[in-house]
């Protein structure tokens, strides 16, 4: 079979290095023999890497410069800390783990310690604080007055009520008595009957005395309404 | 002693042997600066080629082959004996030739010309052959200048695979030490760069090639 120039084509790196084996070798080198084209392309590359090679046109490092070198090399190695001397060339990932690991060491830690305080510093559960405080006015700004009057007049009311029911109580009682002796009397006397009070009954007590007592006050109840706004400030 | 050195060298190009580079190595790591001087001026020449075609500016190439000896020298406690010297010096300097490139890359590329084919005009040494006088030609010159130009518009790791593999005769896996990328890569490197040359070289040169040629069979 013979080979092709696109073919041999594809063989030329291999060919100009000496890669084919023995028998491929031999079928390029017979058609190069009989296709200029072929035979040129490899002769172009053959010379392009003949120049590279052989030419020397680039500039001469001057006389001097070994001896720069060395100098520079020398100052450089002595001003080098004894612990920098010897130590490893790193390359990219032995360095980027270094980082790494450094960066684990040393911030871990901190951010541990900053979580820690970031948490104790943490203000609690925001304080209910009173209407008054909430208002800025406390008991003293209001004044004594504006807390003492309504309790006095409760006490006031407090005492009426008691005096009333004791009232009521005694004339309950002195009521009884003159009942329970009127009868006693009369069924002394003629085995009648006992008739029906006459008096005041308990029942015409306790009405206006309720009364009194769930009619809202008018008289005492401005001031402390005036000194209960003092306090709803 | 003259002739001792001379006979640690590679009759070729000069360079040293690798017993000899091991040697100095050692000696360099103890310390010894005779050897460090010998490391360096055995290696500077073909580090400075190499450095100067990737950034093709003279200044540029000086600072930072200086700078790749240097960085060579602080680490040298740490070489691995396995390797070349060599390859170590060259894996530093591309890397430097990588990162002055990027830090170049929005300036306008100053391409130094002024040194391009310096000593290379026509009769300035005497012919010693046919095949020289074909090579030292006004369309070997020309064809030189094109070729060059031709390296020059790859891409930096193709640009360096072609160097490496034409001037240090480096097989595709020391590339690739070197260049820090798998020896598979070096060769689609290797193989893209070609193309490139051909495509760029095929048009407008063949009589250059034909003269190159007839030289070369002449010779």
């Amino acid at each position: 079979m013979s080979v092709t120039c696109r073919h041999v084509r594809q063989l030329h790196d291999a060919y100009i290095d000496r890669e084919l084996p023995a028998g491929l070798t031999a079928e390029v080198h017979a058609h190069l023999l009989q296709c200029p084209a072929c035979q040129q392309q490899v002769e172009m590359v053959r010379a392009c890497g003949g120049v590279i090679a052989s030419d020397r046109s680039e500039p001469q490092l001057d006389a001097g410069f070994t001896a720069r070198i060395a100098a520079a090399v020398a100052a450089r190695t002595a001003a080098m800390p004894l612990k920098l001397l010897g130590k490893p060339v790193e390359t990219r990932r032995e360095r980027r783990l270094r980082l790494m690991r450094s960066f684990a060491k040393t911030s871990i830690p901190a951010i541990a310690a900053m979580m820690f305080f970031a948490i104790l510093i943490k203000p609690s559960a925001e304080v209910v604080v009173p209407a008054t405080a909430v208002k800025g006015v406390t008991v003293e700004q209001a004044g004594v007055k504006g807390v003492v009057a309504p309790t006095l007049s409760a006490l006031n009311e407090t005492r009426q009520a008691v005096a009333d029911f004791n009232q009521f109580v005694e004339f309950a009682a002195s009521d009884a008595a003159n009942g329970a002796s009127r009868a006693m009397g009369r069924s002394a006397d003629a085995g009648e009957q006992p008739p029906t009070t006459t008096g005041p009954s308990l029942l015409d007590f306790l009405l206006p005395t309720f009364d009194e007592m769930l009619r809202p006050s008018n008289g005492a109840a401005t001031p402390v309404e005036e000194d209960a706004d003092l306090i709803r400030l | 002693m003259e002739q001792e050195t001379m006979t640690q060298h590679d009759p070729a190009d000069g360079r040293l042997t690798p017993e000899r580079e091991r040697q100095l190595i050692a000696a360099a790591q103890g310390g010894c600066a005779h050897s460090a001087h010998e490391l360096i001026s055995s290696h500077q020449q073909r580090l400075y080629a190499f450095i100067w075609r990737m950034v093709r500016n003279n200044h540029d190439a000086e600072e930072l082959c200086q700078e790749a000896f240097l960085r060579a020298f602080q680490a040298i406690d740490t070489f691995d004996s396995n390797y070349r010297f060599s390859t170590w010096l060259f894996t530093i300097g591309y890397r430097l030739c990588l990162n002055a490139m990027r830090k170049q890359k929005s300036q306008d590329l100053d391409v130094d010309f002024g040194t391009f084919a310096q000593g290379d005009a026509p009769g300035s040494d005497a012919p010693e052959s046919i095949a020289d006088a074909v090579v030292n030609s006004d369309e070997a010159s020309r064809l030189k200048d094109i070729i060059w130009n031709s390296v020059d518009q790859l891409s930096p790791p193709q640009r360096a695979t072609v160097l490496l593999f034409y001037r240090e005769s480096l097989s595709c896996q020391q590339i690739g030490e070197v260049l820090e990328i798998p020896a598979a890569t070096v060769k689609s490197h290797l193989h893209r760069a070609r193309a490139q040359l051909k495509r760029l070289l095929s048009g407008e040169l063949i009589e250059d090639w034909s003269v190159v040629r007839a030289g070369a069979q002449a010779g």
